[in-house]
């Protein structure tokens, strides 16, 4: 028992002395669930990487494939009605075909995940303590008191009063944000790599989710871990990432350094979803710019660009021909668009579609809401014709 | 009022037991020992007697702890128990009446007695007694003057739609225990205005929007929407006001009957109020169904559950036009939507405003979709009033430690924005069971000293502002000194009550 303890760590700094900087690769990976009506493309050919100590931003609309792309690399999708296909390297390792049993050894150690809900994520009739010393149990070969200890720091570290009395409580006894926080120790635990937070604030209050944003960050900077931010909101992951990646039906439409994707966004889905958020400096009664309708069925993904239903920008070209992942002047910066915001061709192209009163335009232009929902009801029956 | 009001119960509870154990003690000696001739019927009356008596008894302990002795026929039907099970008790034991003889003159006696009883004991607990209060708790309508500061926002009570007083909403969870959801919050708001109400979920918010429509009806205060008090109101004349005010609640798809068309949805308020002929009935939906951005001819004849979040939404807003109210209180209405179907709804909230003339009050818990819908924002915390000010002023110089915290914890979409660690709020809510002395706040205020945990602070004006204020003894910015005396508004209430 003490042999294999001493085994495991030392193993542990020899992969710590030979870092390779590249930690994820994910490359042409898809996953399709298989349903009654047919096969829903939920992630669609997405490939990125994440550097050792770097945070990436995946931001989209509810439906975007955004959870299931995390779930997907960290292998936690159901066996049955799922189809995989593409590669993920993990530190050069490739993970993608590994059965749940060979990821056991990676969940927990090299990946973690912080779920949305921490209602329902944590188990409610076993102790906080317990809950976190499981892993270190397992993973690590720790005894009893050795892991009450690290349990104890951990929760410390992540901001818990009272954390002795805390680890014989239950999760019912505690408030949403002090669950998200014994939650993060859970997912920390063991020192993971890799660290994926699915949503982690959608269900706590503003004043919480700054709580836990920082600690997020901060644990991160500490640990030097690499970080998967999902949300919705862009506000979310604008201060915190260093690359962000939206994803709109599956695909990723763009990515780029995040100071870069803020200054020269170039996919009208990202222009879209920036300014449709109320922001604090604009005055009150501000008219907000929309998007009509709404992501498109993946078991019938529209033709061409994928957004080019709702697109105040969409030319006929878009409705037929899908465009590739084109790399914009500034490295590290791909967009799937024909007529990207702020380039001639864009601007063209948003005053042909105003002069021709096209109404995803002018919904668009003027935030007209009525519109918008018209939009929406036209696509629907256009998908069920 | 409720802490003197439960007092005050707990003691008539335990005076009734307390008199009643010697009583039934002598009454027992006496059955056994004096009356001996006609045994079983006295038995009879001795038994039935008691138990009624434990009926009535749990009956009124029930009222008392699920506070509900307001319902004066409860309250009457459990004394009325316990008065009839006193006269069993005296007739099982021979003490009126002779034994088992006809005693009715007695029993009518005692029912009398016990009505007069009864009314007097709900007359004493429903009603407000101002004599209990400390004077600047005292409701406007209860004295009319001698307020002290906690309404110095309050506007000319002639202009405003809708006026709330004191409002104090209590729940009581059992073992003596009571939440104090919201505690004597007063505010009012202009015909046209949108009033913004933010704060964390438990601070409540909801709550007061809710006892704003009385569902439930608050513990106390008045709640004045076009001069009447809804507060007073007997229920039936409740119900023909409540067309005016409607609902939008947080989540549009559970708030819409499954099982039912849209159509009907929409048209089932015309049906209940009867407005407008039958065969026009159609028309007013279609044309509501328009407004909101459906198309008509679609939507009617379709359910709930083929439309998205955003498009349950607009359904849930039409439902609450088509009897147009003249308010709409939405309920956090669009804090379970995507942010591209959020901005759909607040400019259609917006649009709808102005084409149907509505006063709105919007209640979230993100500042940044307050401040775009709001003339006028509210800042909740555990049940008060922090901070009452226009949006721009709100923002660019927030008064209150609290109205600070919340804008800096708001995450904003510009990289180049520093995110201010240390500003952002420490800690959770208290338990609004048992909220902090003095200021609710001063658990989590950077500022909090020791006068906070003594002294309630109370609202006055920020200096230099006409229509900004703050509930704060360490204000961010420099604020007026509470006045002491009644205010202009408070003698303007006198006069109008």
């Amino acid at each position: 028992m003490l042999g294999r303890r001493v085994q495991k760590q030392e193993n542990r700094t020899i992969e710590a002395q030979a870092r390779p900087e590249r930690l994820l690769e994910v490359a042409d990976l898809h996953t399709s669930f298989k349903t009654p009506r047919g096969l829903v493309h939920a992630v669609n050919a997405v490939s990125f990487t994440l550097d050792r100590g770097k945070t990436l931003g995946i931001v989209g609309e509810s439906g975007s494939g955004k959870s299931v792309l995390s779930r997907s690399i960290m292998g936690l999708l159901p066996r049955q009605n799922v189809v995989r296909e593409g590669s993920v390297q993990f530190e050069g390792n490739e993970i993608a075909q590994f059965s749940p049993s060979a990821m056991r050894a990676y969940w927990g150690t090299e990946m973690a995940m912080v779920f949305q809900d921490p209602m329902t994520s944590l188990n409610p009739v076993v102790k906080i303590g317990r809950q976190i010393t499981e892993s270190l149990k397992y993973h690590l070969d720790m005894h009893r008191d050795q892991s009450d200890a690290t349990a104890l720091a951990l929760m410390k570290s992540v901001g818990i009063p009272e954390a002795e009395r805390r680890l014989n409580e239950y999760p019912h006894q505690m408030s949403g944000g002090m669950r998200q926080r014994i939650v993060i120790a859970v997912a920390l635990a063991c020192g993971p790599k890799l660290l994926f937070a699915d949503e982690p604030t959608t269900a706590l209050d503003v004043t919480v989710q700054a709580q836990i944003l920082n600690l997020l960050q901060q644990q991160q900077r500490e640990r030097d871990m690499g970080m998967v931010l999902v949300t919705h909101d862009l506000g979310v992951v604008a201060g915190r990432a260093d690359d962000i990646a939206v994803m709109y039906a599956g695909q990723i439409v763009e990515t780029a350094p995040t100071r870069t994707l803020f200054a020269q966004m170039r996919m009208p889905y990202t222009e879209g979803l920036l300014k449709s958020i109320p922001k604090l400096e604009q005055p009150s009664h501000s008219r907000l710019e929309i998007i009509g309708g709404r992501p498109p069925d993946l078991i019938n993904a529209p033709s061409g660009c994928k957004f080019s239903p709702r697109c105040p920008y969409a030319q006929d070209r878009c409705h037929v021909e899908e465009p590739p992942l084109i790399e914009a002047d500034t490295p590290g910066h791909y967009f799937r668009c024909w007529y990207p915001v702020g380039t001639d061709a864009g601007r063209e192209a948003l005053e042909r579609n105003l002069a021709a009163n096209v109404p995803q335009a002018q919904a668009a232009v003027a935030g007209d809401a009525a519109l918008a929902g018209k939009i929406e009801t036209a696509l629907d029956q256009r998908i069920e014709v | 009022m409720q802490a003197r009001g439960k007092e005050l119960d707990g003691v008539l509870i335990g005076a009734l037991v307390a008199g009643l154990v010697p009583f039934g003690l002598i009454i027992k000696t006496h059955s056994t020992t004096v009356v001996n001739g006609v045994q079983t019927s006295c038995t009879y009356h001795l038994w039935s007697g008691w138990i009624c008596g434990v009926i009535g008894l749990l009956c009124v302990a029930y009222a008392v702890g699920t506070s509900r002795h307001r319902g004066r026929l409860f309250v009457a039907t459990s004394v009325l128990a316990v008065a009839l099970s006193i006269v069993q008790i005296l007739r099982g034991a021979g003490l009126i009446g002779g034994p088992c003889n006809s005693s009715g003159p007695y029993i009518v006696a005692l029912l009398i007695c016990g009505a007069i009883a009864v009314w007097w004991l709900t007359v004493i607990l429903s009603a407000p007694r101002p004599s209990d209060l400390p004077a600047d708790r005292v409701g406007a309508g209860a004295t009319g003057a001698g307020m002290g500061a906690t309404n110095a926002h309050m506007r000319d009570p002639d202009k405003a739609l809708l006026r709330v007083e004191h409002l104090v909403v209590e729940f009581p969870v059992g073992r003596q225990a009571t939440v104090h959801a919201v505690s004597d919050i007063n505010l009012d708001v202009l015909e046209g205005e949108t009033l913004g109400l933010v704060g964390e979920s438990g601070c409540g918010k909801s709550t007061t929007g809710r006892a704003i429509i009385q569902l439930p009806r608050p513990t106390s205060g008045r709640v004045l929407f076009q001069g009447r008090d809804l507060v007073r109101l007997p229920s039936e004349e409740l119900r023909k006001v409540r067309p005016q005010m409607q609902l939008i609640f947080q989540d549009p798809i559970s708030s819409l009957n499954p099982r039912r068309k849209v159509g009907d949805i929409v048209r089932e308020p015309l049906e209940i109020w009867n407005r407008g002929a039958a065969n026009k009935r159609d028309e007013m939906v279609d044309e509501v169904l328009d407004a909101v951005g459906l198309d008509p001819n679609v939507a009617r004849g379709r359910r709930p559950h083929e439309f998205s979040g955003g498009q349950c939404q607009r359904i849930c807003i039409a439902r609450a036009l088509v009897l147009e109210p003249k308010v709409i209180i939405c309920d956090e209405p669009v804090s379970a939507l995507d942010v591209s179907v959020q901005a759909q709804i607040l400019n259609l909230l917006e649009d709808m405003k102005h084409r149907y003339g509505l006063t709105l009050i919007f209640i979230a818990h993100d500042l940044a979709v307050v401040k775009n819908v709001s003339d006028r924002i509210a800042v909740m915390y555990l049940g008060k009033l922090c901070e009452v000010a226009p949006p721009e002023s709100l923002y660019t110089q927030p008064a209150h430690p609290y109205t600070a915290a919340l804008l800096a914890s708001i995450p904003v979409p510009d990289p180049q924005a520093t995110t201010q660690v240390d500003s952002s709020l420490a800690g959770d809510l208290p338990s609004p069971l048992n909220p902090p002395s003095g200021c609710r706040f001063r658990t989590r205020c950077p500022r909090a000293k020791d006068r906070c945990a003594d002294e309630e602070p109370q609202m006055r004006p920020v200096l230099g502002s006409e229509d900004h204020f703050v509930a704060c003894h360490f204000p961010l910015i420099e604020a007026a000194e509470a006045p002491m005396g009644p205010s202009t508004t408070d003698v303007a209430i006198a006069g109008a009550t």
